[in-house]
């Protein structure tokens, strides 16, 4: 961080304490970022951006004002501003228990400066060639994408009780290929990604995901498209952390409950299966990691579903202080140009007691794996998730491969109809969450989990 | 440094090499309202520079904010580094030379909008009654300026507007809601109550919703809806998805592949439409185009790199805040005379769809997709109903347009103008 940014955090410390207000909170954010796009053997584009600004936070008389800026010179008559106009608003918020913490959270890994450009370039070059030579008569590979992208994150918090520094890595790793069978054209996309630095993926681990994307691509090709069908479903871990966040996880944020945007409250039994347990968890090291949220609060785990019933909610200071809580550390915001909101982390169904093998060697139905996107409605309860492939089982052998399906229904019936849950959980997918116009870096995971009686909707009708 | 600072900074630079400034500074006001009271005064001031270089038939680029001279230099060095270190199958030998003087109209009175009597407004609007539980939404006041510099042209820029979203939520036998959004970019436009109000109707009308039931159904789509779907069109039309054979019209350019009644457009120089644009930020003079003609498709899009790639022109559609990524100005999609009234009058039985979820899940290569229907009102007969949610409509986009009406009613989305849109004879579950 620029050495004269500390200072000047702390002459605008000054003289916001000569305004008489109740609170205020200074954040200083610096986004470092990176992109390769490497198609086929040709760099499509390499960009390098870095964006950082100062995000005030104010309260007077009980009212909300906040001031984000990155050119300083004029600061002072941009908070008077502020100050001016935030008395004219009517709302008054409580603010209680906030950040009196003083910490560091500076995750150490392989410098991204570490290795050139054109070294990484090099490296996706020769990935993409291994895709590139899987070309034949039977798939023929009409492109290969590889997108790679490092971010870094360096937060400074700033008020008369706290005094927090965070600096974070993440990288992320996509391959888009599109292959055409005879006629069929296909396009899908598989990615790696987490916290972390140049040390996370090593070249095999690339070359790994890009081959069974190119797998997936050639079922993709091979596969008849889903019929519309009244069925019981298996939902893979990815699309299993889909209904743990869309369904679950945004109907658990606290600033849905104050507003009444929710169907879930407190205590409510959302299944008869108490092996349903959902969990939002900052402290996992994954890509929606955090030690203390945008607001200095320690973060920490939260049960939303314990034993199938709504346990607690995700909270900010706002929420929690309604609430008669203290907040815990949910509290996110994209970047200093944002006030934070209440966001999720790592969300994820936590481990059953079936086997797998038991789960699956009957099995008759559906099992769905591979998302693509999903959208919930958090006040009437509606979900719907868009679902990449669909095996239809028989007796435990797979009998049909479909493409493209989607679920959808209301979340208090679904999560009703869960019969059993696997007792291994899978590989955490890193995401980025929407809400409110603001991304958040997020992650989940589920294991398998079997669901009775749902519609899976198809591309075909019958 | 302020703007003209930095204008004028790199304006002498960009005399002497092969480089291109963008500039954006935007100013904004914002609150929010929630319940029955406005919370939340925001002020944001930020700007930015984005910095793209050509060096030895390579394009390298490079970003900044809090923007100062020395940064700019080392932005320059960076972006000419990056250059250096691509290995591109595409040569570069100049961004674009064209000129063009057009005046485009925007309504700067809006920077002078006394933002605190738009607060009163709202205030007022935020009313209660047995059914309203509350309200959710914002307003904001944006001024943005910017200017593009390249060896051959500058062009500065200023845009004004206002725009308003409001969400009644509601209770009665169930909960529900019902929203409304606006954007205004002239004065006298600026109608905080009539955005209230048409959220509120819409709110009472999609009271107490229950499961629809399967069937087919004549769909009347409302001009958020129509949007929503010639936005997966447009999605389609890009020169690149084409050349790749990536999005479902690949094998449809000069075909009538939808309805005739479908009319496409882009007018990239239209007063107050919020993009438009005289020239590119790779400096080729956008244009009038007819993207879908009579149901016919005509036209896709290239940027710079995807002309010298394919072998086509650009077409002046690429742009800093899409990546360059090329992106249509502004769209008109044509209106007919029939007004929507009559449209629901003659609908035996039909849904008038407010809201549909899973948009970005279409599938932009075959054209295929899966939606779920949250909200929409049945008709009978001619009449509205019920409140229906939870219907899945899924198919294929070319099948599903193949027959098509307009209304006369459109709305204004700030660069784009769209109808309600009726569908016979489709299947739901």
């Amino acid at each position: 961080m620029d050495k004269k940014i500390i200072p000047m955090l702390y002459d605008i410390k000054k003289y916001l304490n000569t305004k008489n207000l109740d609170y205020f909170e200074i954040r200083f954010e610096k986004h470092k970022n990176r992109i390769i796009d490497v198609e086929n053997t040709s760099t499509k584009e390499l960009i390098e951006k870095e964006t950082e600004g100062i995000g005030i936070r104010i309260i007077i008389d009980k009212k909300v004002g906040f001031l984000a800026l990155n050119e300083f010179s004029k600061y002072k008559e941009k908070i008077d501003k502020v100050i001016e106009n935030t008395k004219r608003i009517n709302k008054k918020t409580e603010f209680k228990n906030y950040s009196t913490n003083k910490g560091k959270d500076i995750l150490k890994y392989k410098d991204f400066e570490s290795i050139s450009n054109s070294q990484k370039i090099k490296e996706i070059n020769e990935i993409n060639k291994e895709i590139l030579k899987t070309s034949n008569r039977d798939i023929k590979i009409l492109n290969s994408e590889i997108i790679y992208k490092e971010t870094e994150i360096e937060k400074y918090f700033l008020t008369n009780h706290a005094e927090i520094h965070q600096k974070r890595p993440y990288t992320v790793f996509y391959s888009k290929i599109t292959g055409k069978k005879n006629y069929q054209i296909e396009t899908n996309v598989d990615r790696l990604g987490s916290i972390g630095g140049l040390e996370l993926f090593n070249k095999e681990e690339k070359i790994k995901m890009v081959l069974e994307n190119r797998k997936t691509l050639q079922e993709l090709l091979e596969s008849k498209p889903c019929p519309a069908i009244t069925t019981d479903i298996i939902l893979s871990p990815d699309v299993g952390e889909l209904l743990a966040h869309e369904a679950i996880g945004h109907a658990c944020e606290g600033d849905f409950l104050i507003d009444k945007t929710t169907v879930l409250k407190k205590g409510l039994k959302v299944s008869k299966n108490p092996e349903v347990n959902i969990i939002d968890n900052p402290e996992k090291k994954d890509f929606g990691y955090f030690k203390y949220d945008d607001e200095g609060i320690k973060a920490k785990k939260v049960d939303l579903i314990k034993n199938g019933v709504v346990n607690d909610f995700m909270t900010d200071i706002t929420t929690a202080t309604k609430l008669n809580e203290i907040s815990n550390g949910s509290a996110r915001s994209e970047n200093y140009n944002f006030l934070p909101i209440v966001r999720m982390s790592n969300t994820y169904f936590k481990e059953g007691t079936t086997k797998e093998k038991d789960m699956l060697s009957d099995y008759t139905g559906f099992l769905l794996k591979g998302f693509s996107g999903g959208e919930v409605d958090t006040n009437i309860g509606t979900f719907m998730f868009g679902i990449r492939q669909a095996y239809e089982y028989k007796h435990g052998e797979i009998i049909n491969k479909y493409k493209q399906a989607s679920i959808s229904g209301d979340i208090l019936k679904y999560l009703n109809k869960i019969t059993e849950i696997s007792n291994k959980i899978g590989n955490f997918e890193f995401g980025y969450c929407g809400k409110n116009g603001q991304t958040a870096f997020v992650s989940g995971s589920s294991p398998l989990i079997k669901i009775e009686d749902v519609i899976v909707g198809g591309t075909k009708h019958e | 440094m302020n703007k003209e600072e930095i204008f004028n900074y790199c304006k002498n630079i960009s005399k002497k090499e092969e480089i291109t400034f963008k500039y954006i500074k935007s100013e904004s006001e914002k609150a929010e309202f929630r319940n029955f009271s406005i919370e939340n005064y925001k002020m944001n001031n930020i700007d930015k520079l984005f910095i793209r270089v050509i060096d030895k038939g390579k394009i390298g680029s490079y970003s900044i904010q809090g923007i100062t001279k020395e940064k700019i230099e080392k932005g320059i060095k960076k972006a000419k580094d990056i250059a250096k270190n691509k290995k591109s199958e595409v040569k570069f030998e100049s961004f674009g030379k064209d000129v063009n003087h057009k005046q485009i109209k925007s309504d700067f009175r809006i920077e002078n909008v006394d933002f605190s009597k738009k607060l009163e407004e709202i205030k007022k609007n935020l009313t209660k009654d047995k059914y309203i539980q509350g309200y959710l939404g914002g307003i904001s006041k944006n001024h943005i300026e910017s200017f593009f510099i390249n060896p051959y042209f500058s062009k500065e820029n200023k845009k004004d507007f206002v725009s308003l979203s409001s969400l009644v939520i509601t209770k009665n036998k169930k909960k529900s809601s019902g929203d409304f959004f606006s954007i205004f970019t002239k004065e006298e436009d600026i109608d905080i109550n009539q955005t209230f109000m048409q959220a509120k109707h819409n709110a009472y009308t999609l009271m107490d919703p229950v499961n629809g039931e399967k069937g087919e159904y004549t769909l009347i789509f409302t001009p958020e809806i129509t949007r929503e779907f010639f936005e997966f069109i447009l999605s389609g039309t890009k020169g690149e998805a084409i050349e790749k054979k990536n999005s479902f019209l690949h094998d449809s350019l000069g075909k009538k592949i939808f309805s005739e009644n479908i009319n496409l457009k882009e007018e990239p120089t239209l007063d107050y439409f919020l993009s438009s644009s005289k020239i590119d930020d790779e400096g080729f003079k956008t244009s009038k185009k007819n993207i879908i003609n009579k149901g016919v498709f005509r036209k896709p899009i290239y940027n710079l790199y995807e002309s010298i790639k394919y072998n086509k022109k650009p077409t002046g559609n690429a742009f800093l805040e899409n990546g360059f990524d090329p992106e249509y100005t502004n769209i008109i999609q044509e209106a007919s005379n029939k007004k929507i009234d009559d449209m629901i009058s003659k609908t035996k039985k039909g849904i008038l769809i407010y809201e549909i979820l899973g948009f970005h899940t279409n599938k932009i290569t075959t054209g295929d997709f899966s939606l779920t229907i949250s909200s929409g009102k049945a008709i009978r007969d001619g009449q509205f109903k019920e409140t229906v949610t939870n219907l899945n409509l899924t198919g294929n986009l070319r099948e599903l347009f193949r027959e098509i009406e307009f209304s006369k009613e459109q709305k204004f989305f700030g660069s784009s103008l769209y109808s309600f849109s009726k569908i016979q004879k489709v299947k739901l579950i």
